[in-house]
């Protein structure tokens, strides 16, 4: 996939999201979490832009604000060059079609009470698209295209009548039945078994030849996104550390984070061939100044003098391959 | 593949889900003891209520409200013409009876209807809204939840003179929506927290879509079984109001039954009067009951005794 000629489809810029946690109504003191912390990316048509991170590190977060679920406090998102950040929910209606989302709980995502026909067939009535006979072709197209054959075998089966990868391919068709430019992928693996994973990349990969779609693919795992992704962006605790081409961010990774998120990945039958970069410290230092760098307590490179009172910004270490660390390069 | 073939599976297989679970849950119900003879004694009040309409086909004089014995001027005992006997004016007591088994069918399935529809939309709005709307709706089910039904009814009836039974209906079913609305509402606050709620918003659905097409199905099950509790608080509660006085004087109720008793004085000479509606009252308030403790039990797998597979 060649991103760079491709144009931007969507750009998020300096976006912030915090949310307020009351502990009880007694002790009134409200904790602030900051999802995400002046977060800026974009993603370019057709391609496959994985948002690597922890659980808690606000990835989710930021899909759900390109789907409008939540609104950021501060930012941009555009889409297609056009700002849809404070769209109201009316105006922002017609735009759902183009930005659909499948979601991690396959099990949680399917309301138990509809069919499948009624599950897929639904972002076309709310939409208004077609007459009953048409959209019910458009399923019938949709749920072959995602490998439940044959389709018709599936019109009237409840969520508990599927297996897990069945049931998240019907929220992938669900996503998917409206034509959408950009799809948000919010880990739709981490709930399944590994081989039936791999089944769903490969359903994703054919969609986006087939459909021309572009997708952001979140996830905790830097393996599913060597698998899937062009371009990756890792994200720690709401601050986007590195973005760059899939195959560079993995073989090179210049932030310290991804690197221990490499080493973390279990290694067989490759002996001691497998780097290790050895970037996580084993003991936390003490949190640095809120000006430094997020990641200075866990890293084992990090200088005192300099880390834990400025905020590293982006440098360039090759070619579109960006690493939020004053060390990197 | 060929458009009759897919019409007609579709034909067969389009509620098959709620078939399915009909057949589920009636295999929960029926080991149940509880439940299989509260749906004994339901039968039994339904032929009751059926047959109410046989004995004025067979003579005006078992009509039971204006047919009149001729030759009987006092209230007389059980006999073959009369099998429960007759009341004071010569009325047949067992054609009263199985009228009544229809007044009580009406009054408790039509109120515990309109309470529910009524207390499942409150809920489910005031759940899924929230804010301001949510404060105000379950400020004003707790108002209404306070204010003792009969003695409410019972001033209005003195107001306005004497309710007639679909009024009385309507009164009790705008007094008893609070309970079903709070049970909605907890169960809107659950399903509204489920991914499939953004799911559906991200597909595009309106609030009001969301409410009727994601939420509605997934707490109707509840409604239901709140409306057999319900039936019972409302049969109980037509009994009292006829009962001291206040009922609809042109239909013969159970209630109504046990006034003319007492009024006329044969409260404790007359047991073959008093018993009948008296049982009857107890026996279908049971019945529904013992419905929705067994229905409970279909729908909450909780309940259900350890170690049974189903």
């Amino acid at each position: 996939m060649d991103s760079k000629t491709s144009p931007e489809i969507l750009r998020l810029s300096e976006v912030t999201k915090t949310f307020r946690q009351s502990r009880s109504f007694f002790s009134g003191t409200k904790k602030i979490v900051t999802a995400l912390n002046r977060v800026s990316f974009h993603i370019h048509k057709g391609e496959i832009f994985g948002l690597i991170g922890e659980s808690g590190s606000g990835k989710s977060t930021a899909g759900r604000l390109i789907v409008h679920l939540d609104r950021p406090d501060s930012g941009k998102i555009y889409l297609n060059q056009k700002e849809i950040t404070r769209l109201p929910g009316r105006a922002f209606r017609p735009l759902r079609s183009r930005v659909q989302m499948i979601f991690q709980d396959p099990y949680q995502s399917l309301n138990p009470q509809l069919s499948v026909f009624e599950a897929v067939e639904e972002p076309l009535v709310v939409h208004g698209k077609g007459k009953r006979a048409r959209r019910e072709d458009r399923v019938v197209e949709i749920l072959d295209a995602v490998r439940l054959r044959p389709p018709e075998r599936f019109f009237y089966r409840f969520p508990h009548q599927l297996s897990g990868g069945q049931r998240q391919r019907v929220a992938i068709a669900r996503a998917m039945v409206l034509n959408p430019e950009l799809v948000v992928a919010d880990e739709p693996t981490s709930m399944l078994d590994a081989s039936i994973s791999i089944q769903i990349f490969d359903i994703l990969l054919r969609l986006r030849e087939d459909l021309d779609v572009t997708f952001l693919f979140i996830s905790h795992s830097l393996a599913a996104a060597h698998y899937l992704c062009d371009r990756i962006g890792v994200i720690f605790r709401g601050h986007l550390v590195e973005t760059g081409e899939g195959k560079a961010v993995i073989t090179r990774p210049g932030h310290p984070y991804t690197q221990a998120l490499m080493d973390a990945l279990p290694r067989f039958a490759c002996g001691e061939k497998g780097r290790r970069y050895n970037a996580l410290l084993n003991t936390r230092r003490k949190p640095p100044a809120p000006s430094g760098c997020p990641f200075y307590p866990r890293c084992a490179k990090g200088k005192a003098s300099l880390c834990s009172a400025h905020a590293p910004p982006f440098k360039e270490i090759e070619a579109g391959h960006q690493v939020a660390c004053f060390l990197a390069g | 593949m060929a458009d009759g073939f897919k019409t007609r599976k579709k034909a067969l297989s389009r509620h098959g889900h709620w078939i399915e679970r009909w057949k589920e849950g009636w295999a929960i119900y029926k080991k149940n003891l509880l439940g299989r003879i509260g749906l004994a004694l339901l039968s039994i009040f339904t032929l009751m209520a059926l047959a109410s309409f046989i004995p004025p086909l067979i003579d005006p004089m078992y009509g039971p409200m204006s047919g009149v014995d001729p030759a009987i001027t006092a209230s007389t005992g059980p006999s073959a013409r009369h099998w429960l006997g007759t009341d004071f004016m010569g009325r047949d007591l067992f054609s009263q009876l199985l009228a009544g088994a229809r007044v009580a069918f009406t009054v408790g399935i039509t109120s515990a209807f309109v309470s529910i529809v009524l207390g499942t939309l409150i809920g489910m709005v005031a759940g899924y809204l929230g804010g301001w709307t949510d404060v105000f709706l379950m400020r004003a089910a707790d108002l209404i939840m306070v204010m003792p039904t009969l003695l409410v009814v019972l001033i209005l009836a003195a107001l306005f003179g004497q309710l007639n039974i679909w009024s009385i209906i309507l009164i009790i079913a705008l007094f008893r929506w609070p309970g079903v609305s709070r049970v909605i509402r907890a169960q809107t606050l659950t399903l509204k927290e489920r991914p499939f709620i953004d799911a559906a918003r991200v597909a595009g659905a309106s609030h009001v879509r969301i409410i009727f097409r994601h939420i509605m199905p997934n707490v109707l099950p509840l409604s239901f079984l709140y409306m057999t509790f319900r039936v019972t608080a409302a049969i109980n509660i037509e009994a009292a109001l006829a009962f001291l006085g206040f009922g609809d004087p042109g239909t013969v109720s159970w209630g109504m039954m046990l006034q003319w008793v007492w009024k006329t004085g044969h409260m404790f000479k007359a047991p073959y009067w008093l018993l009948p509606p008296g049982i009857c009252i107890s026996l279908i308030t049971l019945a529904f009951y013992l419905l929705g403790r067994a229905m409970d039990e279909v729908l909450d797998p909780r309940l259900r005794k350890e170690g049974e597979r189903y």
